[in-house]
């Protein structure tokens, strides 16, 4: 029977059987992934390869050349590195095994001098030092240390404090929006949100015109108060510590620029619950302190400061406590309070 | 191994087809066997063991039955074999469960808790088991077959692990011989990939919703979130289970075997008693061929009916998982069908409206006992559908509306995909070019679906 009569008869067998030669071959032949999928390639076949747009770390090499651009404007505006820095408590200022970038080594090494304004209280980031352990992956290290909220004179606030600040982040802040009560600020979260496309993806509808906005267009053409920041859950499988640590300097840069008068809140990654840890090798704590430790160093203690708002909803161990959460990740709604509460608690208020 | 995964799909289905079209058809059982054995230990590795000695202990018991004659004797291998099977599924399933409860009966640690996995698909494989030996014992099956018929009818991949729960006359012709043409390989094909889209585009998708709703805490949930999480609740096991077992009827369809239905549209009728005539139609089958009907049934009174009918839905409530919520579940059944029959049965199978509202009400809260193990939660859950609420409500309209705005799409087209349209719109259009493009699409987003995403549970897995 000649071939195309039986392609006929059953079309769909052969197209199937078509294509998955074709993508076994692809697959084979091309060698593009085993370096960027570090999994079984028995388990995912081309199919993530054919349809991710870039290799992710590709992404980052778009951050270096934008960070390298924006320094020049944004010594006119920001008190580069050299003259505003957070002092870490360590004498000995241990490092990340070769994952810190240069900078964070220099902020580790040069002492704290005091800001342009004597008066002016000057926030101090300080870090609790713990053994390390060992790590063997690409993406952290234990950095034998954790990050203290930056300590300042700060006030005791009620909700109205909220009326100008704006939250931005990933999931939970989405949480945040929806079991927080606090219906008086802006919320610029979404599920999945990462330190990557946070400031130029369109999630958002501008109020005024009705229209798409980005997180970096209602910065530009708005006034806030204040700035709470929290990503990270979602980026602990892609680059690495340092990678993280520069992309987020962009977006605080950034913030900063188009929002000088505003306290930035960087607020440390909620830890993932002890089971989720245990289990996980990407989505474990050690991770999120890693994180945590590169993105507190950010803070300068005038305009930018490191909130720690984990406090009451973890164990003595660090771990988001069990019963707080069903799926090891978010909390239920009940207990948003308990970070709002920190939130009213560690508020900086200008006069 | 699950069926939808990509391991699954582009390894273990091409290389195993491939090796038993290639294989001469005498040798085409064994390859089956072998192939289900692989199959099987991926998943499996340790308990395959148990596997391949229940179903070799069975195989001596049921040779011994075909040869012994003499009733008193029958009986006792009968009984032994029951043990035997029945004994084992206690063992790694249920023997837990017991301890703790006996334990929280004597108020001190009497017995240790054993903490065994439980070997993936137990509940199934027993099941068929039993049913081959309680026919072998009946003489509804003269000559039984040999062992590697036995072995290949037992762990025949397809139903492995998941079900549908096959009569060995049903296969049993097929076991010997079975006509392979390509259009029945096709046919195979189409139906594996519709349940493949039924399981990863609509099961799976609802699923984010309903573990959201888990993930705000019953306690604060408003009532509208609340029923909605049941819906899609409902909607998630009725697809992944469905999606499952039309995979298997692919699979074997693609080897010659015509394995029997499993859910005929169970949303779509009218009472509780219809429903499960076409929900796990093989289940029901079993509890009524070898538990129901050998008790008596319904032909020794109306008070043995109702303790038959009691035994059979603690059991298959209590088949369903190792926990109280579980035997409440079924026990609710019971008292429901109870109900229906010396009461409002009839009226509901005559009313045009109102059995489906019933039947559209019932069925979700139901889904809820079966999802929520933990009693106290359970109980919050359900006040929380008739509108009490103990804590305050956290869930805003805001959301509300967001989450209608978000999953309403999904929630339409599993509404859409339970009713009969789907089923009679395939019927009028196969063979046709449609299909083909249809099934194709589907099987493709799937994949990209399985490729991009990791949420993937199948419910019934751990069974």
């Amino acid at each position: 029977m000649k071939l195309w009569k039986w392609f006929i008869k059953c079309p769909i067998l052969f197209l199937l059987l078509l294509s998955w030669f074709g993508l076994t071959a692809f697959t084979w032949s091309e060698g593009r992934l085993p370096e960027k999928l570090d999994v079984n390639l028995i388990e995912h076949p081309v199919f993530t390869a054919l349809l991710e747009p870039k290799e992710p770390d590709a992404v980052l090499n778009d951050l270096n050349e934008d960070l390298d651009n924006n320094s020049d404007d944004l010594n006119a505006t920001d008190k580069p590195h050299e003259t505003e820095e957070t002092v870490i408590a360590a004498a000995s200022a241990s490092q990340n095994a070769g994952k810190e970038t240069a900078d964070a080594k220099k902020q580790a090494d040069t002492s704290k001098k005091d800001s342009l304004n004597e008066k002016e209280e000057v926030g101090v980031t300080k870090f609790l030092e713990y053994k390390k352990k060992k790590t063997d992956s690409r993406y952290y290290a234990d950095p034998g240390k954790k990050a203290l909220t930056t300590e300042f004179s700060y006030q005791k606030v009620d909700e109205s404090y909220f009326d100008d600040a704006v939250f931005i982040g990933d999931s939970r802040t989405v949480g945040m929006q929806d079991y927080s009560g606090l219906s008086n600020a802006q919320f610029f979260a979404k599920t999945g949100m990462n330190v990557y496309d946070i400031l130029e993806d369109e999630f958002l509808t501008d109020p005024k015109t009705g229209k798409e906005a980005s997180v970096a267009h209602m910065l530009k053409t708005n006034k806030y108060g204040k700035i709470y920041f929290m990503v990270g859950i979602n980026e602990l499988g892609t680059g690495n510590t340092g990678t993280f640590q520069k992309a987020y300097e962009r977006v605080i840069k950034k913030f900063h620029k188009w929002q000088p008068d505003a306290v930035i809140y960087i607020q440390g990654i909620i830890p993932v619950s002890k089971k989720k840890a245990a289990e996980d090798e990407i989505f474990n704590n050690i991770n999120i302190n890693d994180k945590n430790v590169a993105i507190a160093q950010l803070a300068d203690g005038k305009d930018i400061f490191y909130l720690d708002v984990s406090e009451s909803l973890t164990d003595k161990s660090g771990h988001l406590k069990a019963d707080y959460t069903s799926d090891e990740v978010h909390m239920y709604a009940q207990y948003y309070k308990l970070w709002t509460d920190y939130l009213m608690k560690h508020a900086v208020v200008r006069k | 191994m699950v069926f939808s995964s990509l391991m699954f799909i582009f390894r273990f289905m091409p290389l195993f087809f491939l090796c038993y079209f290639l294989t001469p058809k005498p040798f085409r059982n064994l390859v089956l066997f072998l192939g289900s054995i692989v199959f099987y230990a991926v998943g499996e590795p340790v308990y395959i063991v148990l596997m391949l000695f229940t179903i070799f202990a069975n195989f001596l018991v049921c040779v011994h039955l075909a040869r012994e004659s003499r009733a008193r004797n029958r009986k006792s291998i009968l009984v032994f074999a029951m043990l035997l099977d029945f004994g084992m599924l206690f063992l790694f399933k249920y023997f837990d469960f017991f301890a703790q409860n006996m334990n929280l009966i004597l108020h001190k640690e009497a017995l240790p808790l054993l903490g065994l996995t439980l070997p993936l698909g137990i509940s199934f494989y027993t099941f068929q088991i039993v049913s081959y030996v309680c026919d072998v014992y009946r003489g509804k099956m003269k000559h039984p077959g040999s062992l590697l018929e036995f072995a290949t009818y037992v762990c025949m991949f397809p139903q492995l692990i998941a079900g549908p729960i096959v009569q060995y006359q049903e296969v049993s012709t097929e076991l010997a011989w079975r006509k392979i043409t390509l259009q029945e390989v096709e046919h195979g094909l189409e139906v594996f990939c519709f349940g493949l889209g039924a399981k990863v585009l609509l099961a799976n998708k609802v699923s984010i919703f309903w573990n959201q709703v888990q993930g705000i805490g019953y306690a604060n949930l408003s009532t509208p979130v609340a029923w909605m999480g049941a819906f899609a609740y409902s909607f998630q096991i009725y697809f992944d289970f469905w999606g499952y077992s039309l995979m298997a009827i692919g699979l074997g369809r693609m080897m010659g075997f015509h394995l029997p239905k499993n859910f005929d549209s169970p949303y779509m009728v009218k009472s509780v008693t219809q429903f499960w005539r076409n929900w796990h139609m093989t289940l029901g089958r079993f509890f009524r061929e070898y538990v129901y009907i050998p008790l008596g049934g319904n032909r020794k009174g109306r008070f043995r009916m109702m303790i038959h009918m009691f035994l059979v839905w603690s059991l298959t409530g209590l088949w369903h998982g190792a926990s109280w919520n579980f035997v409440l579940w079924g026990l609710g059944f019971f008292v429901l069908l109870v109900l229906e029959k010396f009461f409002y049965g009839r009226f509901l199978e005559r009313s045009k409206v109102i059995g489906h509202l019933y039947l559209w009400i019932v069925i979700p809260v139901t889904w809820v006992i079966f999802a929520v193990t933990d009693f106290s939660q359970l109980l919050i859950y359900l006040q929380q559908l008739a509108g009490i609420h103990r804590q305050p409500v956290l869930v805003s309209t805001d959301q509300l509306v967001r989450y209608v705005h978000e999953y309403g799409r999904l929630f339409l087209i599993c509404m859409f995909f339970s009713t009969r349209l789907p089923e009679k719109i395939y019927h009028r259009i196969r063979g046709g070019l449609v299909v083909v493009l249809l099934a194709l699409a589907v099987f493709w987003l799937s994949v990209y679906e399985l490729a991009n995403g990791a949420n993937n549970p199948f419910l019934y897995f751990r069974f």
